[in-house]
């Protein structure tokens, strides 16, 4: 028995001890601050995070543009979004930029380089189901997100853009 | 280096059927269509090419939003005024067709020739849209009603620019008025605005409202230098941020000489006068002194009296030149023999002269 109880006290310790690491951090990126802190001046979909945010005002408000200055990618890559859906793209990059507590997530761009990113983050259901009932009117123009760009025009656009 | 969206593959997987073009949004359009099927179609076509054709007739229509995605020509979404302009440009052409009575062949080729016409048509005044009313603001944040042109839906755009509308800098003499004007040329088209508010902004970053209202120009008379400083001036929405922030650094120089003041006060008080009879808000500050108005009087009054010396002028001068007429009226037959007499004579010359001149020409083409 009091091996067992010796092993659960093992399996408990180290995240307790890394706990400190997982929240309350910001990642190591490009507009991401050291800490995070109050912010009271955040934009619109990023006043959520406003108590304790990884996110300047300055990127809160880039967050919202059509042509995100963040990254140089336009969410207008196949025409304008609604409304609606257009919402939950900029809710995501406020939770990206704003949410100190996605340590659990953070991982490093390149094994050894300075750079991070986030991986694998969950979402609600509700919230995954609220996306896809507000963007079902609207369009993308490539399948998968994740590559396939043509840079070459500064902003982002689809290379062979079918409409779906 | 692109952004990570998670679940975004998940989200966008869905796909809905191309749905309709740009110009069957109007309900007009979508009428015309459908008296052409049901009203011109028999008696204009054989029976058994009806369905052929509205199925051919549907997909061109249908192929007006089918244009290439750029954000200089066509975003797919148009307003109201250009989806108008479209659709009456259609059925104008649709009406001069069916008003013709064309039957058979040539009516098919003539529909389609008109269909490809205004699909081009369509384009651009797409493109006029997109370049010159699509978010005509150039900073801050306007509301815009747009229709998108996949699903014929009408919903509020946000415009975003710029997070503020910049500085302007105010300098204003001692004792006039000071105008703080927020409004730009893009607020009357926007949608989903609220109230303006002017605030002053002191030098530990606190703020004191000083008006909430539908008025967009702030006017503060009488100045004195405590006025100078920092001021803002906002424009809300009906969503949680402004439309617009401008921020105005006044500087108050120093009163007026006596000369200029004369000469700008009263061009400025007939001005301002008018001004708040209008449309702005006037801050009235504490009561004037009244050291200008005996030298505003006394220069009306000298003026005035400069008018009256110069109407006397006139009309000893008028009296002067009828009298003259009369007394020339007299000797008129006289001085009008004269004229007469000097002007035949000069007729006399100048035919004596061609005379001699026709002579030699003659002379010279023989």
């Amino acid at each position: 028995m009091e091996g067992w109880q010796l092993l659960l006290a093992l399996w408990t310790v180290p995240p307790i001890w890394a706990g400190d690491k997982l929240l309350n951090v910001c990642m190591k990126a490009k507009h991401h601050k050291q800490e995070p802190g109050p912010e009271d001046q955040l934009y619109e979909e990023c006043v959520p995070w406003k108590d304790n945010a990884c996110c300047t005002a300055n990127t809160s408000w880039a967050a919202h543009l059509d042509v995100a200055l963040l990254y140089n990618f336009s969410l207008a890559h196949c025409g304008l979004m609604m409304p609606a859906c257009q919402r939950h793209f900029i809710q995501a990059v406020c939770f990206r930029e704003c949410s100190p507590n996605l340590g659990p997530w953070i991982q490093q761009v390149a094994p050894g380089g300075p750079g991070e990113r986030i991986s694998d983050a969950p979402l609600c259901r509700e919230d995954c189901e609220q996306w896809w009932a507000d963007c079902q009117t609207s369009y993308t123009c490539k399948s998968n997100w994740h590559g396939g760009w043509d840079w070459s025009r500064g902003s982002g656009m689809p290379i062979s853009p079918t409409r779906t | 280096m692109g952004p990570r969206f998670p679940l975004l593959v998940a989200a966008l997987a869905s796909c809905l059927p191309p749905a309709l073009g740009c110009v069957i949004c109007d309900t007009k359009v979508v009428e015309a269509l459908k008296s052409l099927e049901m009203d011109y179609l028999p008696g204009h076509l054989e029976t058994e090419h009806h369905k052929n054709l509205m199925k051919r007739v549907n997909q061109a229509v249908q192929d007006f939003k089918d244009l290439p995605l750029d954000e200089d020509s066509y975003m797919g979404v148009v307003d109201e005024p250009t989806l108008e302009k479209a659709s009456w440009s259609l059925l104008k052409d649709l009406k001069r067709i069916t008003d013709s009575d064309v039957k058979g062949e040539l009516f098919v080729k003539e529909l389609f020739w008109m269909l490809h016409q205004q699909k081009e048509t369509f384009a651009r005044y797409v493109a006029l849209f997109q370049k010159d009313a699509f978010c005509p603001n150039k900073c801050g944040m306007m509301l815009q009603t747009l229709i998108w042109c996949s699903n014929c839906q009408k919903q509020v755009h946000a415009c975003r620019k710029s997070m503020d509308c910049g500085e302007r800098n105010v300098k204003v003499h001692e004792m006039e008025d000071m105008i703080l004007d927020c409004e730009l040329n893009w607020h009357q088209a926007s949608q989903g605005l609220t109230d303006y508010s002017f605030y002053r902004v002191w030098r530990n970053k606190s703020e004191t409202l000083l008006y909430k209202g539908k008025e967009p120009t702030l006017i503060k008379t009488m100045v004195e230098p405590k006025d100078a400083g920092t001021y803002r001036c906002q424009l809300g929405t009906v969503k949680s941020s402004p439309a617009t922030i401008i921020r105005f650094h006044v500087k108050v120089l120093p009163k007026r000489t006596m000369e200029e003041t004369l000469s700008s006060n009263s061009s400025n008080r007939s001005g301002m006068s008018w001004g708040s009879n209008m449309s702005s808000t006037t801050l009235q500050s504490s009561p004037s002194s009244s050291t200008q108005s005996p030298t505003v009087e006394t220069m009306l009054r000298s003026l005035l009296v400069g008018l009256l010396i110069w109407g006397f002028v006139v009309l000893i001068a008028s009296i002067v030149i009828l009298m003259l007429c009369y007394w020339s009226e007299k000797n008129l037959g006289y001085s009008i023999d004269s004229i007469k007499a000097w002007f035949s004579t000069a007729k006399e010359a100048a035919q004596s002269s061609e005379v001699p001149e026709k002579k030699a020409t003659q002379s010279r083409s023989q």
